[in-house]
């Protein structure tokens, strides 16, 4: 083996007090990318938007008055022909094909491992032998994993927007103007909170396997048992302990469109405070595991 | 007059009722301080507590002047830290590592990469940057450990049974580069259960046992000491009758046992100059393998204690 003669030499570099988080973060999405199953899921997001685009294009093509006929025709099989219009409403129904699969699956694949993998290999104590905080640490954590997050749902939806936008008649955004503001907030919020509440059971569980484990149970268990509850009770704010249900409600609030929401919703203060209580809890539980980290180790 | 690199007065630390360390009051200067001690005996403890990885239960401790207290982060910038845990990203590669560990310590993506590269050709390992954590050795990982240490140029150097793993070679070129530390004025603790590691960069030691302060002070004055208890030597070669006898004659040993045709065990009171005599045994031939018993430390212990530190 190669053995340079070891000669120490003072190092006359400057040093900028730039934020530690960043290259927290710039680590964090390097390590996603380099997985495989999460480039593939963030692609097929996308490509899923983009085949809407598409469909959206051929429809313009075809029946460059699609879009009056579809209203038409939807206020002609029922009063109600909400269902049937391009506007922010519309966007509110995308979040069951972008938010809830795909949170949920890069969840699993990417954020199961974050904290637990630095505890497991030390890194952590190499980590803060250096002038970073636990905040910072975290921060940096957190908002790669909810860029990852926010790529495979407020990306697609994003790119359906445009296309929506690009390949409508004047005056359509007036009707979707709030979307992109709206749906980032709100969305903003969820995958904030979904990135906290990954990284609090790993810290606690301190395995990939058990985290993913714990987190499919936690999702499952309280979306069926939202439901269970509701019916039992005819109580709708039982939904409200569904994340799902949360985020939805939720985006309805930043859209504007909460008058659409039936009884067969929660109040949206209600799920704005099991969001925001959530994300404290979450960020209570690792900070307290980051500060007592050597005592777990 | 700048500030002592070390200064601690009652510092202990206790793990529920587990007592990591217990009343540490000392001041360190400069220069190398060997910290030594068996496992458990709170080394760790104490480089986690200067490192501000963990808090004092009692007492206080100054780094370079600096009391260490929770939210205390600038002082680590002056900092360099060895862990003596295995520490590694599952699939990263050493220059990412590096790199990433740079720019922590506030440089921009450019610094880091010329830094990293820096770093991993004092220790050796310029070409080895692209390989990944978890496909080297754990030596390897040790070095990288150690460049991560050097990165900022600091002025206290914490290293945590640095060369554990590490091949004869590696060994010591790294004593070389904390020699080597030390001179351009740095200070250096070297954490490590094995004596003669630590007896070849530096004298001062001190010695810690059950979270306690055992001892303080000038390796050399125990060293003689220790040199008076009888070691023993494991042989194994052919003639070995023959060089006993010589070993005899010579006073070289004050006891000898055969376990089998190729195999001796010597007694001696004086381990040097039998591993002289030993090497130019093995130098016509006659000795296959050498061992010397490494129980020196057991030994200060023994003497420190009254035989109950095991």
């Amino acid at each position: 083996m190669a053995f340079r003669a070891a000669e120490y030499e003072r190092f006359h570099g400057e040093r900028t007090s730039r934020p530690t988080w960043i290259p927290i973060a710039t680590a964090t999405l390097a390590r996603g990318w380099a997985s495989k199953w999460v480039r593939r899921m963030s692609f097929l997001s996308l490509l899923m938007g983009f085949t809407i685009v598409v469909l959206l294009y051929v429809f313009n093509q075809i029946a460059p008055d699609w879009r009056h006929l579809v209203e038409t025709a939807g206020s002609r099989v029922s009063e109600q022909n909400d269902g049937f219009r391009i506007d922010s409403k519309f966007y509110l129904h995308l979040l069951g094909i972008f938010v809830n699969p795909f949170v949920l699956i890069l969840s699993l694949m990417f954020g199961h491992d974050l904290i637990a993998s630095d505890l497991r290999t030390n890194a952590m104590e190499a980590y803060f032998s250096r002038p970073i905080t636990p905040l910072s640490y975290l921060f940096g954590r957190t908002v790669a994993f909810v860029g990852f997050l926010m790529l495979a749902t407020f990306g697609p939806i994003m790119l359906i927007w445009c296309g929506d936008l690009l390949f409508s008649e004047e005056g359509h955004i007036d009707d979707i103007a709030n979307v992109p503001l709206g749906m980032f907030l709100s969305l903003l919020l969820s995958c904030t909170v979904v990135a906290l509440m990954v990284q609090a059971i790993t810290i606690l569980t301190r395995s990939a396997i058990w985290t993913n484990l714990v987190f499919l149970v936690i999702f499952v268990m309280v979306q069926g048992m939202g439901a269970m509850l509701w019916g039992i009770t005819d109580n709708s704010s039982f939904l409200a302990i569904s994340y799902f249900h949360d985020t939805y409600v939720a985006c309805a609030a930043t859209l504007g469109e909460l008058d659409g929401l039936t009884a067969s919703h929660a109040s949206a203060p209600l799920a704005f405070s099991v969001l925001i209580g959530l994300a404290v809890v979450s960020f209570s539980i690792i900070m307290r595991g980051l500060k007592r980290r050597s005592l777990l180790a | 007059m700048s500030a002592p690199a070390l200064r601690c007065e009652s510092l202990s630390r206790w793990y529920g009722e587990v007592q990591g360390l217990a009343g540490l009051t000392v001041t360190i200067e400069s220069g190398i301080i060997g910290l030594l001690g068996p496992n458990g005996s709170g080394k760790s403890t104490l480089m986690r507590l200067l490192t501000g990885q963990i808090h004092a239960s009692r007492g206080w401790v100054e780094v370079l002047g600096e009391r260490i207290i929770p939210g205390t982060y600038d002082i680590f910038r002056r900092i360099g830290y060895a862990p003596g845990e295995d520490v590694h990203f599952e699939s990263e590669r050493s220059v990412d590592f590096l790199k990433l560990m740079a720019r922590i310590g506030g440089d921009s993506a450019q610094q880091a990469r010329e830094r990293a590269d820096k770093a991993l050709e004092l220790v050796g390992m310029a070409s080895k940057g692209s390989v990944r954590l978890n496909a080297m050795s754990k030596g390897m990982r040790q070095r990288i450990k150690i460049a991560q240490a050097l990165l900022f140029d600091p002025e206290l150097l914490l290293l945590d049974e640095p060369l554990n793993g590490m091949d004869p070679i590696s060994r010591r070129k790294t004593l070389d580069l904390v020699r080597d530390m030390a001179e351009k004025g740095n200070t250096v603790i070297l954490a490590s259960h094995v004596l003669h590691e630590v007896e070849g960069v530096t004298d001062h030691m001190l010695l810690l046992h059950h979270g306690r302060l055992l001892a303080e002070g000038r390796l050399s004055e125990i060293r003689e000491l220790i040199d008076q208890k009888p070691r023993r030597a494991t042989v194994r070669g052919t003639e070995l009758s023959k060089l006993g006898a010589s070993l005899l004659a010579d006073d070289l040993v004050s006891g000898l046992e055969f376990v089998d045709d190729g195999c001796i065990h010597l007694d001696t009171r004086n381990l040097p100059e039998l591993l002289e005599r030993l090497q130019i045994a093995g130098e016509e031939g006659l000795i296959h393998s050498l061992e010397t018993d490494d129980q020196e430390l057991e030994m200060i212990y023994d003497m420190l204690v009254g035989g109950s530190a095991r």
